[in-house]
């Protein structure tokens, strides 16, 4: 009697860790691959073709009318903010480590997108007037607001939009640039060349 | 008593934020780095909400919300306050809604390890009952 509880007691023990493995399967979130990803879209919709023409010229007074679609697939809300800056050909750009820190921000948009969502940010542009000569400085508006970039260009050519991802960190309660990967910080950068004629 | 537990730690919340410096208590509309702390703040308890399970949907609703305290952030103090009262109480619910679950399935385990482990020692009795069934039917027949 007292082998065959013994017995009922193993099997239940066995039994019992067998179906609680299958629960805790059950129950577990599946592992993901945790990113962001973002591109600068046109107003036809396309990641191209961002000036209705083939040449990158951009002239005083257009207005241009592009979105920032930001994907979330990072596991949960992320509290995102896009920095935006103007840089020409030899400016230091950000990277996939750093943001481009040496020259001033024109502006940010910040947004929260729940997981497994994608958001849409406006990004209206213009060039309001600029410098006549040699040396070109802009005067812009972005997003309604009237800026005037430090940054200047020889004939107007190769003025370039820098666009950094940041995203708040919890852990420091301050935005950091970039999403947090599985081990560090990955910096996603975006770009935009043109012309100031 | 649930709801009660969670109408407090919502009140407490909010009377939290005021106090800090949210100036809800005046009208005033809050200065912009306060907003934008409330804001923040407000999103940690989302996220937090979002990690412990609460659906898709209402933590969208909550991110619909913040969001539109951003658009407007000068005047988003109270609004991030109320969503940041309304992501803790959804944080508990999610939590308390896992906890369940689990216990249901972790006691469903257990139980049916046991029916298990019960019908393997008497299976051979079933057998041995069954032929007996099978042998009086005969002699019934006959």
């Amino acid at each position: 009697m007292q082998r065959k509880i013994l017995f009922l007691l193993l099997l239940f023990a066995m039994f019992s860790l067998v179906y609680s493995s299958v629960a805790h399967y059950a129950l577990s979130r599946p592992p993901a691959q945790m990113f962001i990803a973002w591109g600068i879209f046109s107003p036809t919709g396309t990641l191209s073709n961002y000036f209705s023409g083939s040449e990158a010229n951009v002239t005083a007074g257009k207005v241009m009318n592009w979105h920032l679609a930001i994907t979330n697939q990072m596991g949960s809300i992320q509290y995102v903010k896009v920095v935006y800056r103007l840089g020409n050909a030899t400016t230091a750009g950000p990277n996939a480590t750093v943001p481009a820190s040496s020259i001033p921000q024109l502006g940010t948009s910040s947004i929260l997108i729940p997981n497994a969502q994608t958001a849409l940010m406006n990004f209206t542009w213009s060039i309001s007037n600029k410098t006549r000569g040699g040396i070109v400085f802009l005067n812009m508006t972005i997003n309604d607001q009237h800026v005037s970039p430090s940054v200047s260009a020889a004939g107007g050519q190769k003025f370039r939009f820098f666009f950094e991802l940041w995203t708040y960190d919890v852990g420091s309660n301050s935005f950091q640039y970039g999403y947090k990967g599985q081990n560090s910080w990955v910096g996603v950068p975006l770009q935009v060349w043109f012309n100031s004629l | 008593m649930h709801f009660r537990f969670q109408a407090l730690l919502g009140i407490l919340l909010v009377l939290g934020f005021c106090f800090s410096g949210g100036g809800c208590a005046s009208g005033q509309p809050a200065q912009t780095s306060d907003a934008q702390n409330q804001l923040a703040k407000a999103f940690v308890l989302v996220q937090q909400a979002d990690m412990a399970g609460a659906s898709p949907e209402q933590i969208a609703e909550l991110a619909n919300n913040l969001n539109l305290a951003l658009r407007y952030t000068n005047e988003s103090a109270s609004l991030s306050t109320a969503t940041a009262a309304e992501a803790l109480s959804l944080a508990n619910a999610a939590r308390e809604q896992i906890l369940f679950r689990q216990a249901v399935a972790y006691s469903t385990a257990v139980g049916a390890g046991f029916a298990s482990a019960l019908l393997v020692t008497v299976f051979h009795r079933i057998g041995e009952f069954a032929h007996r069934l099978r042998l009086r039917s005969r002699q019934l027949d006959g």
